[in-house]
């Protein structure tokens, strides 16, 4: 048998044994685009059948149940005890492509997020998880800069959101949210959906703070650049709630001005 | 994979100056570096570990994190760091990992580093439609000639592109049956891997213990048999066992058998340049400061007997290996 015949047999193999859903399927089949002899099939199927192969397979998995359990902790306290049937459900829809807990992390929450099936509560932790994820690894990756020097916006200033920042609306106040979470203890849902809207920058000391309603209501007309002029007309508070925005590198000035808005 | 040149010079050896005992980094355990700063005389950083993912298209790119490198000397004042590579995936057919590469190329733009390591072993395949299919583990090399016409050329590769040692690490696995050829064990292979490629070996002794143990062979006669000129980093580290096999996990105090077999080494390994104990940063809390002071300091007495006592003389005690076995 080739090297190459004999790793992909293998890397097909072991996919299979990782897989909850494939496990159980045609074991054969995992080898027919492979070009084998009869003999050389036969000695790959047979480590299959091994011990320590059905080893290597749980030790992928385990790896990735770790990344993600260690990455997606507050997502998988809230998910209870469904949290293991989503974490599996993951790992079989989608193959292995990182060791990084942060990669991975943010790969099942976007899986999470994306199922429809998901509780509202659900879907606000994994949201604010992956936010505060992002912010995060901008942090470690690009350091924190100084703080813009305040001074009076110009009402011909365009601003914009900072790709790190992200707005999350909770059903109670994050602080009493994460107490929770961390503690293990998944949160009851509310009725009061999104009553209590957070802010999440790398620039936050905590990665986040609570919103004012100004200032998510600004943060939800910068998703494009915005005329500072414009986001005057909605409220008095706006030109305050714009400054605390740009302190805390939420939003920035728009570096060229669109000439539409003018 | 970029190009790797197979004609360079012929493979020769040349081993780095010793240093002492090392301690493997990750940012988890950086209390511990700090507690036992006394006892470590060099960290073992993998870059992969202290930095960011990122996908370009079907490609991986890794982007160092400079302050985490940063912060991880000055939590050991400094002293010297390796780099061992995670992810490079030297034995795939179809190339290594080339983020990698270019990962360990960065860091060296930054820092200097006595010698490079990485496993002996492949973590990636193609599938049906050529795209890479991660294996999510190393997995072992089948111990043929193929297998080294591989790798050889790329040890070689990696010594000659940075200039220091190149060592690659014996691992740990748990497939029985491993097609060979010429006669070939796991031994014989590191012996022609080392010979023909010049590169070092980092002998990884936990990881002996653990094949002997699962496949059934003597580790200390596995070793009479080893080429212990080449060895110039040894690890240690405990595990756990799962289903009757011993793991490589790096979660625990080194057992005493492997112990044993680095008291034996160690005098019959003239090239050594450092013992390290590995430690996985969710393992810590469990062993604690006390834990991982003892391991580095049983590490660091060893060390130290058999270096103070350098009049050993590490052929007279290898040809004695086989007796003693």
């Amino acid at each position: 048998m080739t090297l190459e015949g004999w790793q992909c047999g293998l890397g097909e193999l072991l996919q299979r044994g990782a897989s909850r859903k494939r496990r159980n399927a045609n074991v054969e089949s995992s080898l027919d685009r492979l070009d084998l002899t009869a003999d050389e099939r036969r000695s790959l199927l047979s480590l299959s059948d091994a011990p320590g192969f059905a080893l290597t397979c749980h030790i992928t998995r385990w790896w990735r149940e770790l990344r993600i359990r260690t990455g997606a902790r507050l997502t998988c306290v809230q998910l209870s005890s469904s949290n293991r049937d989503h974490v599996l459900d993951y790992i079989d829809s989608n193959p292995f492509r990182s060791f990084f807990f942060f990669v991975e992390a943010v790969s099942f929450l976007d899986y999470v997020l994306a199922q429809a099936g998901v509780h509202a509560t659900v879907r606000a932790v994994a949201r604010f998880e992956k936010a505060l994820l992002l912010a995060h690894d901008a942090r470690e990756s690009n350091g924190v800069s100084e703080a813009p020097v305040a001074h009076c916006l110009a009402e011909d200033v365009q601003l914009v959101r900072n790709a790190d920042a992200s707005l999350v609306a909770l059903d109670r106040p994050a602080e009493i949210l994460l107490a929770m979470l961390l503690k293990g203890q998944p949160a009851t849902p509310k009725e009061r959906r999104g009553a209590y809207p957070v802010l999440v920058s790398p620039r936050l000391a905590h990665l986040w703070r609570p919103a004012s309603r100004a200032e998510a209501r600004l943060f939800r007309q910068t998703r494009a650049p915005v005329l500072f002029a414009r986001a005057l007309r909605q409220s008095r508070s706006t030109r305050e709630a714009a400054n605390s925005l740009i302190a805390d590198g939420i939003l920035k000035r728009a570096r060229q001005p669109d000439p539409v808005h003018h | 994979m970029k190009k790797v040149q197979s004609a360079l010079h012929a493979p020769q050896f040349a081993p780095p100056e010793k240093i002492g005992i090392g301690f493997t980094y990750q940012s988890g355990l950086r209390p511990a570096v700090e507690a036992a700063r006394g006892l470590i005389d060099f960290l073992v950083i993998s870059p992969e570990l202290l930095c960011r993912e990122r996908a370009d298209g079907d490609r991986r790119q890794f982007k160092l994190r400079k302050p985490l490198i940063d912060d991880a000397l000055s939590a050991c004042d400094g002293r010297p760091a390796v780099v061992h590579g995670l992810e490079l995936s030297i034995g795939t057919v179809e190339g290594w990992e080339d983020a990698c590469v270019d990962l360990i190329d960065e860091f060296a733009r930054h820092y200097s580093f006595p010698w490079l390591s990485e496993h002996l072993s492949f973590m990636q395949t193609r599938d049906a439609n050529g795209a890479v299919l991660y294996a999510g583990a190393p997995l072992p090399l089948p111990l043929t000639e193929a297998a080294l016409d591989i790798v050889v050329p790329r040890a070689r590769a990696l010594g000659a592109r940075y200039g220091v040692p190149f060592l690659l690490e014996n691992v740990t696995h748990y497939l029985p049956d491993l097609p060979a050829d010429g006669g070939r064990d796991e031994i014989t292979f590191l012996n022609d891997l080392t010979e023909r490629s010049g590169c070092g070996l980092l002998l990884d002794l936990y990881n002996l213990y653990c094949n002997a143990c699962n496949h059934g062979f003597d580790a200390e006669c596995a070793l009479s048999r080893l080429r212990l000129d080449r060895v110039v980093e040894i690890h240690v580290a405990g595990g756990a066992t799962h289903g009757g096999f011993m793991m490589d996990v790096h979660s625990d105090l080194v057992p005493e058998p492997v112990w044993d077999l680095l008291n034996w080494t160690v005098p019959r390994t003239q090239n050594l340049a450092g013992i390290t104990y590995e430690l996985l940063e969710q393992a810590f809390p469990v062993l604690g400061i006390d834990g991982v002071v003892s391991q580095l300091a049983r590490a660091r007495q060893i060390w130290t007997k058999h270096l103070t006592t350098s009049a050993h003389a590490p052929e007279a005690l290898s040809r004695q290996a086989c007796h003693d076995a």
